[in-house]
């Protein structure tokens, strides 16, 4: 009897030839009209749901005028700021919206406290039982899924290639 | 496109084993080779580029439902021993080779369809796309041990297939011949 490596090698060879002798598959008839159909529809796109490229060179001229010009536009105005000191009233502006996000951080941590001790407010047996079926449905969840699988998916081949 | 389009859809079909989804993948790479016409029509790799193109975009489209379906499929273990390749590489070479090519071409089609995704994917890469076991895992982001386990179960499980199905034609045809 052949060592397991010579079988398959030999194995490899015979699937090799097989799948080689295999040959190309006609594309289906429906492909060339179907590709013809969506090269049409994508040439009706208007212009500005198209790539950059593809614009027309007056908006796309407009459109890097535009983009130095902001850019010109922010640099101007950052350098005319610095020059003239921010006023009062822009400070409290940008004041304002720096304490949006440390608001923002200071209600996740009055949650996160309220979230503690209402935790802390729950009998232990009633967390330990929730958790408990917090898995046991995740459990069936997952049983149900696998047995989906296997009636919906799998099942089908392998009992086919059982009965043969 | 005529000229490529069956090595295009033949290479989508083998990886995905479906065919509206080949034709699907089919089409897009078609779309995207005329957004890059200018660069296609001079070049002499075009042929290279679709295939590149169609085994990328088949196995992103494939990946997505990998991710999904792994876990279950793999639950399944339809592992092939080692002293089942005996019998299957003796029934292959009896039945397979008593078979012409047209008919050896639709069992090898059809045989092949019916392997798990995770069997079928590497297989198809490395018999028709020649790649190493090595650019498989890479491409997968698998082990090399999964893919090169999941090869040879593949390539049992198919001569398994083969053999079975060779049989079947077989005495299909010696029934039509005593008829």
């Amino acid at each position: 009897m052949s060592r397991p490596s010579a079988r398959a090698a030999e194995l490899e060879r015979l699937i090799g030839r097989a799948l080689g002798e295999r040959p190309l598959e006609r594309a289906p008839v429906s492909l060339e009209p179907r590709l013809l159909a969506a090269l049409e529809r994508r040439a009706l796109r208007p212009w500005w749901q198209r790539g950059f490229a593809a614009w027309p060179a007056g908006p796309r001229a407009l459109f890097l005028a535009g983009a130095v010009g902001g850019v010109a536009l922010l640099w101007w105005a950052l350098a005319h700021l610095s020059r003239a000191g921010v006023p009062g009233q822009a400070l409290a502006h940008v004041n304002a919206l720096l304490a949006i996000p440390r608001d923002a951080g200071q209600a996740f941590l009055a949650i996160g406290e309220l979230g503690v001790r209402l935790l802390a407010a729950i009998p232990r047996e009633w967390l330990y039982g929730g958790v408990l079926a917090g898995a046991a449905l995740y459990a069936a969840l997952f049983g149900l899924l696998a047995l989906g699988y296997l009636a919906l998916y799998a099942t089908p081949v392998r009992m086919q290639r059982r009965g043969s | 496109m005529r000229a490529y389009q069956d090595m295009v859809y033949s290479t989508a079909a083998r990886l995905t084993a479906n065919d509206a989804q080949a034709e699907d993948i089919a089409q897009e790479v078609f779309l995207r080779a005329f957004e890059s016409f200018a660069m296609l029509r001079t070049s002499a790799t075009a042929g290279g580029w679709l295939k590149t193109v169609t085994t990328n975009l088949t196995l992103n489209h494939l990946q997505r439902y990998r991710k999904r379906w792994r876990l279950f499929s793999e639950l399944l273990r339809t592992d092939s021993r080692d002293e089942e390749l005996h019998p299957a590489l003796a029934a292959l070479d009896a039945h397979f080779a008593e078979l012409d090519a047209e008919q050896r071409g639709a069992l090898v089609r059809a045989a092949l369809a019916e392997l798990p995704a995770h069997q079928r994917i590497p297989l198809v890469l490395y018999h028709y796309e020649e790649m190493s076991y090595q650019q498989i895992a890479e491409r997968l982001e698998s082990s090399l041990a999964k893919v090169k386990t999941d090869i040879l179960r593949g390539r049992v499980a198919l001569a398994k297939r083969l053999a079975e199905r060779g049989l079947d034609s077989s005495a299909a045809a010696d029934a039509g011949e005593t008829r």
